[in-house]
Protein backbone atom coordinates (compact mmCIF):
# COMPACT_ATOMS: atom_id res chain seq x y z
CA UNK A 1 0.00 0.00 0.00
CA UNK A 2 3.01 2.68 1.07
CA UNK A 3 4.39 1.99 -2.67
CA UNK A 4 1.49 2.22 -4.03
CA UNK A 5 0.52 5.43 -2.79
CA UNK A 6 4.40 6.83 -3.72
CA UNK A 7 3.40 5.89 -7.26
CA UNK A 8 0.24 7.71 -6.75
CA UNK A 9 1.85 10.75 -6.06
CA UNK A 10 4.58 10.44 -8.51
CA UNK A 11 2.10 9.97 -11.12
CA UNK A 12 0.11 12.94 -9.79
CA UNK A 13 3.28 15.06 -11.72
CA UNK A 14 3.69 12.68 -14.53
CA UNK A 15 1.80 12.55 -18.07
CA UNK A 16 -0.42 9.65 -17.19
CA UNK A 17 -1.55 8.37 -20.20
CA UNK A 18 -0.12 8.57 -24.27
CA UNK A 19 2.92 7.08 -23.16
CA UNK A 20 3.73 4.89 -26.07
CA UNK A 21 6.46 2.00 -25.11
CA UNK A 22 4.77 -0.64 -22.64
CA UNK A 23 5.09 0.33 -19.05
CA UNK A 24 6.53 -1.85 -16.57
CA UNK A 25 3.36 -1.76 -15.04
CA UNK A 26 1.69 -3.19 -18.21
CA UNK A 27 4.05 -5.51 -18.34
CA UNK A 28 3.51 -7.03 -15.01
CA UNK A 29 -0.56 -6.95 -15.57
CA UNK A 30 0.48 -9.29 -18.33
CA UNK A 31 1.98 -11.39 -16.97
CA UNK A 32 -0.54 -11.61 -13.98
CA UNK A 33 -3.47 -12.30 -16.68
CA UNK A 34 -1.85 -14.84 -17.76
CA UNK A 35 -1.01 -17.00 -14.99
CA UNK A 36 -4.63 -15.50 -12.92
CA UNK A 37 -6.98 -15.00 -15.22
CA UNK A 38 -6.95 -16.83 -18.52
CA UNK A 39 -7.95 -19.90 -17.30
CA UNK A 40 -11.65 -18.59 -16.57
CA UNK A 41 -11.60 -15.50 -19.25
CA UNK A 42 -9.26 -16.73 -21.78
CA UNK A 43 -5.74 -15.05 -23.32
CA UNK A 44 -7.74 -12.71 -25.07
CA UNK A 45 -10.15 -11.98 -23.23
CA UNK A 46 -13.25 -13.83 -25.12
CA UNK A 47 -13.74 -16.18 -22.74
CA UNK A 48 -13.21 -19.50 -21.01
CA UNK A 49 -14.32 -22.11 -18.34
CA UNK A 50 -15.25 -19.95 -16.31
CA UNK A 51 -17.12 -17.23 -17.90
CA UNK A 52 -18.12 -17.10 -21.53
CA UNK A 53 -18.61 -13.36 -21.87
CA UNK A 54 -15.90 -10.74 -23.22
CA UNK A 55 -14.25 -8.83 -20.44
CA UNK A 56 -12.85 -6.05 -22.96
CA UNK A 57 -13.75 -4.49 -26.19
CA UNK A 58 -16.83 -5.36 -27.99
CA UNK A 59 -19.65 -6.91 -26.56
CA UNK A 60 -18.17 -6.69 -22.87
CA UNK A 61 -19.89 -4.68 -19.96
CA UNK A 62 -16.59 -2.22 -18.36
CA UNK A 63 -18.99 0.72 -19.23
CA UNK A 64 -21.15 -0.02 -16.14
CA UNK A 65 -17.67 0.67 -14.07
CA UNK A 66 -17.73 3.89 -15.16
CA UNK A 67 -14.22 4.61 -14.55
CA UNK A 68 -11.11 2.89 -13.53
CA UNK A 69 -11.53 2.71 -9.83
CA UNK A 70 -14.94 1.37 -9.92
CA UNK A 71 -13.43 -1.41 -12.05
CA UNK A 72 -10.39 -1.97 -9.14
CA UNK A 73 -12.62 -2.11 -6.75
CA UNK A 74 -14.61 -4.83 -8.39
CA UNK A 75 -11.14 -6.52 -9.19
CA UNK A 76 -10.34 -6.05 -5.31
CA UNK A 77 -13.29 -7.74 -4.26
CA UNK A 78 -14.56 -10.47 -6.97
CA UNK A 79 -11.22 -11.34 -8.52
CA UNK A 80 -9.88 -13.88 -8.49
CA UNK A 81 -12.92 -15.40 -8.41
CA UNK A 82 -12.02 -18.65 -6.18
CA UNK A 83 -10.04 -16.25 -3.54
CA UNK A 84 -10.13 -12.85 -3.79
CA UNK A 85 -7.17 -12.35 -1.18
CA UNK A 86 -4.82 -14.91 -3.41
CA UNK A 87 -2.84 -11.99 -5.05
CA UNK A 88 -2.38 -8.53 -3.90
CA UNK A 89 -3.71 -5.17 -4.38
CA UNK A 90 -0.67 -3.47 -6.31
CA UNK A 91 -0.98 -5.93 -8.86
CA UNK A 92 -4.62 -5.55 -9.37
CA UNK A 93 -3.63 -2.54 -10.17
CA UNK A 94 -1.71 -3.82 -13.03
CA UNK A 95 -4.31 -6.22 -14.12
CA UNK A 96 -6.97 -3.48 -13.98
CA UNK A 97 -4.11 -1.41 -16.10
CA UNK A 98 -4.24 -4.55 -18.55
CA UNK A 99 -7.76 -4.90 -19.20
CA UNK A 100 -8.11 -1.41 -19.63
CA UNK A 101 -5.54 -0.90 -22.04
CA UNK A 102 -6.67 -4.35 -24.02
CA UNK A 103 -10.33 -2.41 -24.01
CA UNK A 104 -8.84 0.54 -25.91
CA UNK A 105 -9.07 2.82 -22.70
CA UNK A 106 -5.62 3.52 -21.67
CA UNK A 107 -2.39 3.52 -24.08
CA UNK A 108 0.11 0.77 -23.43
CA UNK A 109 2.40 3.04 -21.66
CA UNK A 110 0.54 4.50 -19.29
CA UNK A 111 0.22 4.06 -15.07
CA UNK A 112 -2.66 3.05 -13.52
CA UNK A 113 -3.20 3.74 -9.49
CA UNK A 114 -5.49 5.33 -6.98
CA UNK A 115 -4.41 8.58 -7.64
CA UNK A 116 -5.27 8.94 -11.23
CA UNK A 117 -7.99 5.83 -11.49
CA UNK A 118 -10.87 7.89 -10.44
CA UNK A 119 -10.70 10.32 -13.31
CA UNK A 120 -9.65 7.80 -16.19
CA UNK A 121 -13.23 7.19 -17.68
CA UNK A 122 -14.30 3.57 -19.43
CA UNK A 123 -16.43 3.79 -22.27
CA UNK B 1 -17.29 3.98 28.94
CA UNK B 2 -18.29 7.57 29.65
CA UNK B 3 -22.55 7.61 29.92
CA UNK B 4 -22.51 10.08 26.88
CA UNK B 5 -20.68 7.51 24.95
CA UNK B 6 -22.80 4.92 26.17
CA UNK B 7 -26.23 6.19 25.49
CA UNK B 8 -24.70 7.36 21.56
CA UNK B 9 -23.68 3.47 21.73
CA UNK B 10 -26.98 2.60 22.58
CA UNK B 11 -28.79 5.31 19.84
CA UNK B 12 -27.27 3.55 17.55
CA UNK B 13 -27.98 0.05 18.36
CA UNK B 14 -31.80 0.99 18.19
CA UNK B 15 -31.22 2.85 14.86
CA UNK B 16 -29.47 -0.28 13.59
CA UNK B 17 -32.30 -2.63 15.03
CA UNK B 18 -34.80 -0.25 13.45
CA UNK B 19 -32.92 -0.54 10.05
CA UNK B 20 -32.13 -4.55 10.08
CA UNK B 21 -35.17 -5.75 12.62
CA UNK B 22 -32.28 -8.70 13.29
CA UNK B 23 -30.60 -8.93 16.90
CA UNK B 24 -27.35 -7.11 17.00
CA UNK B 25 -25.53 -10.07 18.61
CA UNK B 26 -26.33 -12.01 14.85
CA UNK B 27 -25.04 -9.45 12.91
CA UNK B 28 -21.79 -8.86 15.19
CA UNK B 29 -21.16 -12.80 14.62
CA UNK B 30 -21.50 -12.28 11.16
CA UNK B 31 -19.60 -9.55 10.40
CA UNK B 32 -17.20 -11.22 12.53
CA UNK B 33 -16.96 -14.67 10.46
CA UNK B 34 -17.35 -13.25 7.18
CA UNK B 35 -14.80 -11.70 5.56
CA UNK B 36 -11.08 -12.06 7.69
CA UNK B 37 -8.42 -10.98 4.45
CA UNK B 38 -8.03 -7.48 6.03
CA UNK B 39 -4.59 -7.67 6.02
CA UNK B 40 -3.54 -5.45 3.09
CA UNK B 41 -5.69 -2.60 4.74
CA UNK B 42 -4.59 -3.21 7.89
CA UNK B 43 -0.96 -2.94 7.27
CA UNK B 44 -1.30 0.82 5.77
CA UNK B 45 -1.12 3.34 8.96
CA UNK B 46 -4.74 4.17 9.22
CA UNK B 47 -4.58 7.89 8.73
CA UNK B 48 -2.89 7.31 5.35
CA UNK B 49 -4.53 4.95 3.96
CA UNK B 50 -8.40 7.05 4.33
CA UNK B 51 -6.79 9.85 2.98
CA UNK B 52 -4.94 8.31 0.34
CA UNK B 53 -7.46 5.67 -0.42
CA UNK B 54 -10.82 6.29 -0.83
CA UNK B 55 -11.94 3.56 -3.25
CA UNK B 56 -10.88 0.85 -1.47
CA UNK B 57 -13.64 -0.17 0.73
CA UNK B 58 -14.10 -2.59 3.87
CA UNK B 59 -13.55 -6.21 2.28
CA UNK B 60 -17.03 -7.58 3.26
CA UNK B 61 -18.85 -9.12 0.42
CA UNK B 62 -21.21 -10.99 1.98
CA UNK B 63 -23.01 -10.99 5.56
CA UNK B 64 -23.45 -14.50 6.22
CA UNK B 65 -21.37 -16.64 8.07
CA UNK B 66 -19.34 -19.42 6.20
CA UNK B 67 -19.44 -22.70 8.17
CA UNK B 68 -22.11 -24.40 7.12
CA UNK B 69 -22.09 -23.02 3.62
CA UNK B 70 -19.68 -24.21 1.00
CA UNK B 71 -17.46 -20.89 -0.43
CA UNK B 72 -17.07 -21.82 -4.42
CA UNK B 73 -16.30 -18.05 -5.38
CA UNK B 74 -16.47 -14.18 -4.42
CA UNK B 75 -20.13 -14.42 -3.50
CA UNK B 76 -21.18 -17.44 -4.45
CA UNK B 77 -22.01 -19.90 -2.04
CA UNK B 78 -23.74 -23.11 -2.22
CA UNK B 79 -25.22 -25.38 0.07
CA UNK B 80 -23.38 -28.35 1.86
CA UNK B 81 -26.48 -30.77 0.40
CA UNK B 82 -24.52 -33.82 2.08
CA UNK B 83 -25.60 -32.42 5.06
CA UNK B 84 -28.95 -31.73 4.00
CA UNK B 85 -31.58 -33.30 6.55
CA UNK B 86 -34.29 -30.82 7.36
CA UNK B 87 -37.23 -30.31 5.03
CA UNK B 88 -37.12 -26.51 5.25
CA UNK B 89 -33.59 -25.05 4.57
CA UNK B 90 -31.58 -23.16 7.16
CA UNK B 91 -30.97 -19.55 6.45
CA UNK B 92 -27.64 -20.66 7.33
CA UNK B 93 -27.55 -23.02 5.03
CA UNK B 94 -28.71 -21.76 2.40
CA UNK B 95 -27.05 -20.94 -0.58
CA UNK B 96 -26.37 -17.27 -1.90
CA UNK B 97 -25.80 -16.29 -5.38
CA UNK B 98 -25.23 -12.88 -5.85
CA UNK B 99 -23.63 -10.89 -8.76
CA UNK B 100 -21.74 -8.20 -6.61
CA UNK B 101 -20.89 -8.10 -3.39
CA UNK B 102 -23.84 -7.77 -0.88
CA UNK B 103 -25.20 -4.19 -0.51
CA UNK B 104 -26.14 -2.81 2.87
CA UNK B 105 -27.74 0.28 4.55
CA UNK B 106 -24.51 1.22 5.53
CA UNK B 107 -23.13 1.32 1.61
CA UNK B 108 -26.66 2.03 0.57
CA UNK B 109 -28.71 3.92 2.50
CA UNK B 110 -32.02 3.36 -0.07
CA UNK B 111 -31.68 -0.46 1.57
CA UNK B 112 -32.42 0.81 5.26
CA UNK B 113 -36.27 0.38 6.29
CA UNK B 114 -36.73 3.54 6.63
CA UNK B 115 -35.69 5.25 3.20
CA UNK B 116 -36.62 2.66 0.81
CA UNK B 117 -38.94 3.16 -2.14
CA UNK B 118 -40.52 1.08 -4.88
CA UNK B 119 -41.72 2.43 -7.66
CA UNK B 120 -44.33 0.60 -9.83
CA UNK B 121 -44.73 2.09 -13.12
CA UNK B 122 -44.30 1.67 -17.39
CA UNK B 123 -47.29 2.03 -19.88
CA UNK B 124 -48.96 -1.16 -19.12
CA UNK B 125 -50.49 0.25 -15.66
CA UNK B 126 -53.23 2.90 -15.55
CA UNK B 127 -51.84 4.34 -11.98
CA UNK B 128 -48.28 5.21 -11.49
CA UNK B 129 -47.15 3.73 -8.04
CA UNK B 130 -44.80 4.64 -5.25
CA UNK B 131 -44.79 2.40 -1.76
CA UNK B 132 -42.40 2.63 1.42
CA UNK B 133 -41.81 -0.50 3.51
CA UNK B 134 -44.62 0.90 6.17
CA UNK B 135 -46.90 1.01 2.89
CA UNK B 136 -45.98 -2.50 2.36
CA UNK B 137 -46.53 -3.44 5.96
CA UNK B 138 -49.76 -2.61 5.93
CA UNK B 139 -50.83 -4.60 2.73
CA UNK B 140 -52.27 -7.93 2.75
CA UNK B 141 -49.43 -10.94 2.98
CA UNK B 142 -49.60 -14.10 2.71
CA UNK B 143 -46.88 -17.23 2.70
CA UNK B 144 -45.69 -19.75 0.80
CA UNK B 145 -43.10 -22.81 0.39
CA UNK B 146 -41.28 -22.79 -2.22
CA UNK B 147 -37.79 -23.96 -2.91
CA UNK B 148 -35.48 -20.95 -4.58
CA UNK B 149 -32.81 -22.41 -6.93
CA UNK B 150 -29.89 -21.01 -8.90
CA UNK B 151 -29.98 -21.47 -12.27
CA UNK B 152 -26.37 -22.85 -12.66
CA UNK B 153 -27.59 -25.73 -9.91
CA UNK B 154 -25.99 -29.25 -11.87
CA UNK B 155 -23.48 -27.41 -14.09
CA UNK B 156 -21.34 -29.95 -12.28
CA UNK B 157 -22.83 -32.90 -13.76
CA UNK B 158 -21.86 -31.02 -17.40
CA UNK B 159 -18.44 -31.64 -16.50
CA UNK B 160 -18.94 -35.18 -14.77
CA UNK B 161 -20.98 -37.13 -16.55
CA UNK B 162 -20.83 -35.73 -19.94
CA UNK B 163 -17.62 -34.37 -20.83
CA UNK B 164 -18.83 -31.23 -22.02
CA UNK B 165 -15.82 -28.79 -20.59
CA UNK B 166 -16.50 -25.67 -22.73
CA UNK B 167 -19.82 -25.13 -20.04
CA UNK B 168 -18.75 -22.16 -17.86
CA UNK B 169 -19.43 -21.15 -14.72
CA UNK B 170 -19.33 -21.60 -10.91
CA UNK B 171 -19.15 -25.32 -9.16
CA UNK B 172 -22.00 -25.54 -7.63
CA UNK B 173 -22.79 -29.40 -7.41
CA UNK B 174 -26.09 -30.44 -6.47
CA UNK B 175 -26.32 -27.79 -3.61
CA UNK B 176 -27.63 -24.24 -4.95
CA UNK B 177 -31.12 -25.10 -3.85
CA UNK B 178 -33.15 -25.09 -0.97
CA UNK B 179 -36.37 -24.53 0.68
CA UNK B 180 -37.60 -21.50 2.68
CA UNK B 181 -41.08 -20.39 4.04
CA UNK B 182 -41.34 -16.91 2.29
CA UNK B 183 -44.00 -14.56 3.17
CA UNK B 184 -44.50 -11.66 0.90
CA UNK B 185 -47.23 -9.57 -0.85
CA UNK B 186 -48.49 -10.89 -3.50
CA UNK B 187 -48.07 -9.22 -7.19
CA UNK B 188 -51.59 -9.91 -7.27
CA UNK B 189 -52.37 -7.22 -4.91
CA UNK B 190 -49.89 -4.43 -6.84
CA UNK B 191 -51.61 -5.24 -9.79
CA UNK B 192 -54.93 -4.27 -8.19
CA UNK B 193 -53.22 -0.89 -6.90
CA UNK B 194 -51.80 -0.39 -9.98
CA UNK B 195 -54.72 -1.28 -12.67
CA UNK B 196 -52.55 -3.37 -15.38
CA UNK B 197 -53.66 -2.42 -18.81
CA UNK B 198 -55.13 -5.60 -20.72
CA UNK B 199 -52.25 -4.19 -23.64
CA UNK B 200 -49.43 -5.25 -20.76
CA UNK B 201 -47.30 -7.54 -22.21
CA UNK B 202 -43.87 -8.12 -20.38
CA UNK B 203 -43.12 -6.68 -16.52
CA UNK B 204 -38.99 -5.96 -15.60
CA UNK B 205 -37.80 -6.43 -12.09
CA UNK B 206 -35.22 -4.14 -11.12
CA UNK B 207 -32.95 -3.64 -8.46
CA UNK B 208 -31.57 -0.50 -9.16
CA UNK B 209 -29.33 -1.02 -6.10
CA UNK B 210 -27.34 -4.01 -6.52
CA UNK B 211 -23.65 -3.82 -8.25
CA UNK B 212 -23.20 -1.64 -10.49
CA UNK B 213 -27.04 -1.22 -11.68
CA UNK B 214 -27.66 -4.33 -14.23
CA UNK B 215 -29.18 -6.63 -12.57
CA UNK B 216 -33.24 -7.17 -12.68
CA UNK B 217 -34.89 -9.45 -14.66
CA UNK B 218 -38.27 -9.16 -16.91
CA UNK B 219 -41.24 -11.98 -17.08
CA UNK B 220 -44.09 -12.19 -19.21
CA UNK B 221 -47.07 -10.81 -17.62
CA UNK B 222 -48.81 -14.57 -18.53
CA UNK B 223 -47.08 -15.22 -15.53
CA UNK B 224 -48.68 -12.60 -13.33
CA UNK B 225 -51.61 -13.17 -14.59
CA UNK B 226 -51.56 -16.96 -14.05
CA UNK B 227 -50.28 -16.88 -10.77
CA UNK B 228 -50.02 -13.46 -9.35
CA UNK B 229 -51.25 -14.95 -5.70
CA UNK B 230 -47.87 -16.99 -5.79
CA UNK B 231 -45.42 -13.93 -7.06
CA UNK B 232 -45.00 -11.83 -4.62
CA UNK B 233 -42.59 -9.21 -2.65
CA UNK B 234 -40.90 -11.03 -0.31
CA UNK B 235 -39.77 -9.49 3.47
CA UNK B 236 -39.45 -12.27 5.33
CA UNK B 237 -37.48 -15.88 4.50
CA UNK B 238 -38.50 -18.69 6.95
CA UNK B 239 -40.37 -16.57 9.34
CA UNK B 240 -37.42 -13.96 9.90
CA UNK B 241 -36.73 -10.98 8.65
CA UNK B 242 -34.41 -10.89 4.73
CA UNK B 243 -30.79 -11.15 5.58
CA UNK B 244 -28.68 -8.56 3.42
CA UNK B 245 -27.74 -11.77 1.49
CA UNK B 246 -31.02 -12.82 0.77
CA UNK B 247 -32.52 -9.21 -0.51
CA UNK B 248 -33.27 -7.64 2.81
CA UNK B 249 -35.19 -5.04 2.89
CA UNK B 250 -37.56 -6.66 0.22
CA UNK B 251 -37.07 -9.12 -2.71
CA UNK B 252 -39.28 -10.70 -5.02
CA UNK B 253 -40.18 -14.45 -4.97
CA UNK B 254 -41.05 -16.20 -7.88
CA UNK B 255 -41.35 -19.67 -7.12
CA UNK B 256 -40.57 -22.46 -9.21
CA UNK B 257 -38.07 -20.58 -11.54
CA UNK B 258 -34.58 -19.99 -11.20
CA UNK B 259 -33.31 -17.48 -8.65
CA UNK B 260 -32.37 -14.96 -10.95
CA UNK B 261 -35.99 -14.28 -11.43
CA UNK B 262 -36.36 -13.20 -7.91
CA UNK B 263 -34.93 -10.17 -7.99
CA UNK B 264 -32.89 -9.20 -4.74
CA UNK B 265 -33.04 -5.51 -3.07
CA UNK B 266 -36.22 -4.85 -5.11
CA UNK B 267 -37.02 -0.80 -6.25
CA UNK B 268 -38.64 -0.72 -9.54
CA UNK B 269 -40.99 -2.88 -11.64
CA UNK B 270 -41.84 -1.62 -15.06
CA UNK B 271 -44.99 -2.98 -17.04
CA UNK B 272 -45.19 -2.28 -20.11
CA UNK B 273 -46.65 -3.42 -23.60
CA UNK B 274 -42.90 -4.29 -25.14
CA UNK B 275 -40.47 -6.74 -24.43
CA UNK B 276 -37.32 -6.25 -21.82
CA UNK B 277 -33.74 -7.07 -22.66
CA UNK B 278 -31.21 -6.83 -19.79
CA UNK B 279 -27.97 -8.57 -18.61
CA UNK B 280 -29.80 -11.32 -16.97
CA UNK B 281 -31.51 -12.46 -20.10
CA UNK B 282 -29.06 -12.09 -22.57
CA UNK B 283 -25.24 -12.11 -21.56
CA UNK B 284 -26.67 -14.74 -18.34
CA UNK B 285 -29.07 -17.24 -17.51
CA UNK B 286 -29.98 -17.90 -20.63
CA UNK B 287 -29.85 -21.42 -22.82
CA UNK B 288 -27.13 -20.87 -25.65
CA UNK B 289 -26.07 -23.73 -27.77
CA UNK B 290 -27.02 -25.84 -31.36
CA UNK B 291 -30.41 -26.95 -30.05
CA UNK B 292 -31.79 -23.86 -28.63
CA UNK B 293 -33.24 -21.32 -30.83
CA UNK B 294 -32.18 -17.36 -29.90
CA UNK B 295 -35.70 -15.66 -29.53
CA UNK B 296 -36.34 -12.52 -32.05
CA UNK B 297 -36.08 -9.15 -30.33
CA UNK B 298 -39.55 -7.10 -30.87
CA UNK B 299 -38.94 -3.96 -32.73
CA UNK B 300 -39.75 -1.56 -29.99
CA UNK B 301 -38.21 -4.04 -27.41
CA UNK B 302 -36.73 -1.88 -24.24
CA UNK B 303 -32.62 -2.56 -23.80
CA UNK B 304 -30.82 -1.66 -20.29
CA UNK B 305 -27.34 -2.64 -20.39
CA UNK B 306 -27.68 -5.09 -23.41
CA UNK B 307 -28.19 -4.98 -27.29
CA UNK B 308 -30.28 -6.73 -29.68
CA UNK B 309 -26.84 -8.43 -30.71
CA UNK B 310 -26.26 -9.79 -26.98
CA UNK B 311 -30.00 -11.82 -27.68
CA UNK B 312 -28.50 -15.27 -28.39
CA UNK B 313 -30.64 -17.70 -26.56
CA UNK B 314 -34.02 -18.30 -24.75
CA UNK B 315 -34.22 -17.42 -20.70
CA UNK B 316 -34.31 -20.01 -18.62
CA UNK B 317 -37.43 -19.96 -16.61
CA UNK B 318 -39.34 -23.06 -14.91
CA UNK B 319 -36.59 -25.49 -13.41
CA UNK B 320 -36.73 -29.26 -14.76
CA UNK B 321 -37.41 -31.82 -12.47
CA UNK B 322 -33.96 -32.79 -10.23
CA UNK B 323 -32.70 -34.85 -7.52
CA UNK B 324 -29.96 -35.45 -5.31
CA UNK B 325 -28.70 -38.04 -2.51
CA UNK B 326 -27.33 -36.55 0.46
CA UNK B 327 -23.79 -37.63 -0.88
CA UNK B 328 -21.25 -35.48 -1.86
CA UNK B 329 -20.28 -35.58 -5.57
CA UNK B 330 -16.68 -37.06 -6.63
CA UNK B 331 -15.44 -34.09 -8.55
CA UNK B 332 -12.46 -35.90 -11.32
CA UNK B 333 -13.04 -32.79 -14.48
CA UNK B 334 -14.72 -30.30 -12.80
CA UNK B 335 -12.18 -27.18 -13.32
CA UNK B 336 -12.29 -26.10 -10.09
CA UNK B 337 -12.57 -28.33 -6.57
CA UNK B 338 -13.72 -25.75 -3.62
CA UNK B 339 -11.47 -24.90 -0.84
CA UNK B 340 -13.10 -26.55 1.82
CA UNK B 341 -15.31 -29.55 -0.20
CA UNK B 342 -14.99 -32.85 1.62
CA UNK B 343 -13.33 -34.62 -1.17
CA UNK B 344 -10.39 -34.40 -3.14
CA UNK B 345 -10.18 -34.55 -6.56
CA UNK B 346 -11.11 -38.16 -7.80
CA UNK B 347 -11.63 -39.37 -4.29
CA UNK B 348 -14.81 -41.32 -3.60
CA UNK B 349 -17.31 -40.90 -0.38
CA UNK B 350 -16.69 -43.75 1.89
CA UNK B 351 -19.66 -45.67 3.45
CA UNK B 352 -19.51 -48.73 5.69
CA UNK B 353 -20.63 -51.95 4.81
CA UNK B 354 -24.06 -53.57 5.79
CA UNK B 355 -27.50 -51.87 6.21
CA UNK B 356 -27.89 -48.37 4.99
CA UNK B 357 -30.77 -46.15 4.56
CA UNK B 358 -30.06 -43.75 1.60
CA UNK B 359 -31.51 -40.32 1.77
CA UNK B 360 -31.94 -37.72 -0.61
CA UNK B 361 -33.87 -34.49 -1.90
CA UNK B 362 -36.34 -34.56 -5.44
CA UNK B 363 -37.88 -31.30 -6.74
CA UNK B 364 -39.94 -30.44 -9.84
CA UNK B 365 -41.57 -27.02 -9.19
CA UNK B 366 -43.62 -26.91 -12.13
CA UNK B 367 -45.80 -29.71 -11.63
CA UNK B 368 -44.64 -31.17 -8.41
CA UNK B 369 -42.73 -34.79 -7.71
CA UNK B 370 -44.94 -37.51 -8.46
CA UNK B 371 -42.75 -40.17 -8.21
CA UNK B 372 -38.83 -41.18 -7.03
CA UNK B 373 -36.97 -44.11 -8.47
CA UNK B 374 -32.83 -44.86 -7.82
CA UNK B 375 -31.02 -47.82 -9.38
CA UNK B 376 -27.79 -49.32 -8.13
CA UNK B 377 -25.07 -49.95 -10.33
CA UNK B 378 -27.21 -49.91 -13.18
CA UNK B 379 -29.60 -52.49 -12.14
CA UNK B 380 -33.36 -52.11 -12.13
CA UNK B 381 -35.08 -48.88 -11.32
CA UNK B 382 -36.44 -48.98 -7.53
CA UNK B 383 -39.25 -46.65 -6.30
CA UNK B 384 -37.73 -44.60 -3.20
CA UNK B 385 -39.97 -44.00 -0.55
CA UNK B 386 -41.10 -40.24 -0.52
CA UNK B 387 -41.60 -38.92 3.00
CA UNK B 388 -44.34 -36.13 3.79
CA UNK B 389 -44.90 -33.85 3.93
CA UNK B 390 -45.34 -33.07 -0.15
CA UNK B 391 -46.80 -29.64 0.04
CA UNK B 392 -47.70 -29.07 -3.86
CA UNK B 393 -45.21 -28.09 -6.38
CA UNK B 394 -43.41 -25.62 -5.21
CA UNK B 395 -41.29 -27.73 -2.41
CA UNK B 396 -38.90 -30.39 -2.74
CA UNK B 397 -39.97 -33.61 -1.47
CA UNK B 398 -37.27 -36.11 1.14
CA UNK B 399 -37.00 -39.56 0.16
CA UNK B 400 -35.08 -42.70 1.41
CA UNK B 401 -34.13 -46.26 0.57
CA UNK B 402 -32.48 -49.04 2.07
CA UNK B 403 -29.26 -50.27 0.50
CA UNK B 404 -27.10 -53.37 1.88
CA UNK B 405 -23.95 -52.01 1.03
CA UNK B 406 -21.45 -54.40 0.21
CA UNK B 407 -17.35 -53.60 0.08
CA UNK B 408 -16.29 -52.17 -3.18
CA UNK B 409 -17.07 -49.28 -5.85
CA UNK B 410 -20.66 -48.94 -6.58
CA UNK B 411 -22.81 -46.44 -8.73
CA UNK B 412 -26.48 -44.97 -7.42
CA UNK B 413 -28.23 -42.88 -9.75
CA UNK B 414 -31.85 -40.82 -8.37
CA UNK B 415 -34.42 -39.77 -10.89
CA UNK B 416 -37.20 -37.55 -10.39
CA UNK B 417 -40.83 -37.52 -12.22
CA UNK B 418 -43.09 -34.61 -12.22
CA UNK B 419 -46.63 -34.05 -11.94
CA UNK B 420 -46.66 -34.21 -15.72
CA UNK B 421 -45.07 -37.68 -15.98
CA UNK B 422 -41.69 -35.28 -17.05
CA UNK B 423 -38.55 -37.74 -15.94
CA UNK B 424 -35.24 -36.31 -15.74
CA UNK B 425 -33.15 -37.48 -18.35
CA UNK B 426 -29.48 -39.58 -18.74
CA UNK B 427 -28.16 -35.91 -20.60
CA UNK B 428 -29.52 -32.73 -21.39
CA UNK B 429 -27.98 -30.78 -24.38
CA UNK B 430 -24.97 -28.31 -24.45
CA UNK B 431 -25.39 -24.88 -23.63
CA UNK B 432 -22.52 -22.48 -22.94
CA UNK B 433 -23.58 -21.40 -19.14
CA UNK B 434 -24.28 -24.70 -18.05
CA UNK B 435 -28.04 -23.57 -16.90
CA UNK B 436 -29.87 -26.25 -15.59
CA UNK B 437 -28.46 -29.75 -16.04
CA UNK B 438 -31.11 -31.74 -14.80
CA UNK B 439 -29.92 -35.51 -15.73
CA UNK B 440 -29.91 -38.13 -13.29
CA UNK B 441 -26.90 -37.58 -11.01
CA UNK B 442 -24.24 -40.36 -11.12
CA UNK B 443 -23.28 -40.79 -7.25
CA UNK B 444 -20.06 -42.69 -6.91
CA UNK B 445 -19.78 -44.31 -3.29
CA UNK B 446 -16.52 -46.49 -1.85
CA UNK B 447 -18.09 -49.45 0.55
CA UNK B 448 -15.33 -50.67 2.59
Amino acid sequence: MIRLLSLGAALAMAVPVLASAPSAQFQRGQAAFVENCAACHGENGRGGSGYANPIWGQGAQLAKYRNAAALFEYHQLMMPFDDPTRITDELKWDLTLYVLVRHGTLAEGAELGAANAASVPIR
Amino acid sequence: MSEERRNQTADALAAEAIRNGASLDRRRMFQVAAWGATTAMAAAPAGVALAQAPAAPARRILQKDDSRVLNIGATVRTGRFWEFNTWQTPVEQFYVRNHYPTPIPETHPVLARESWKLKVHGNGVERELEITYNDLMRMPARSIFSIMQCHGNGRTLFWEQQQMRDVSGGNWLLGAVGLAEWRYVPMSHIMGLVGVKSSAQHVLFWSGVDGQGDIGRPMPMSQLRERGDDIGLAFQMNGSDLLPDHGAPVRLVVPGWGGAASTKWITEIKIADHEFWVRLNTKGEVYIGPTYAAPRPAANAEYRGATAEDVKGPPVEWMPPMSTLTVPLVLQHAPSIPANYPLQRGQLPMLTAGRQTMTGYAWGPQHGVRQVDYRIDGGAWMPARIQMPNLGRYTWVRFDFPWDAQAGDHVIETRTTDGAGAMQPAEVPFNLFGMANHAIPKFRIRVA
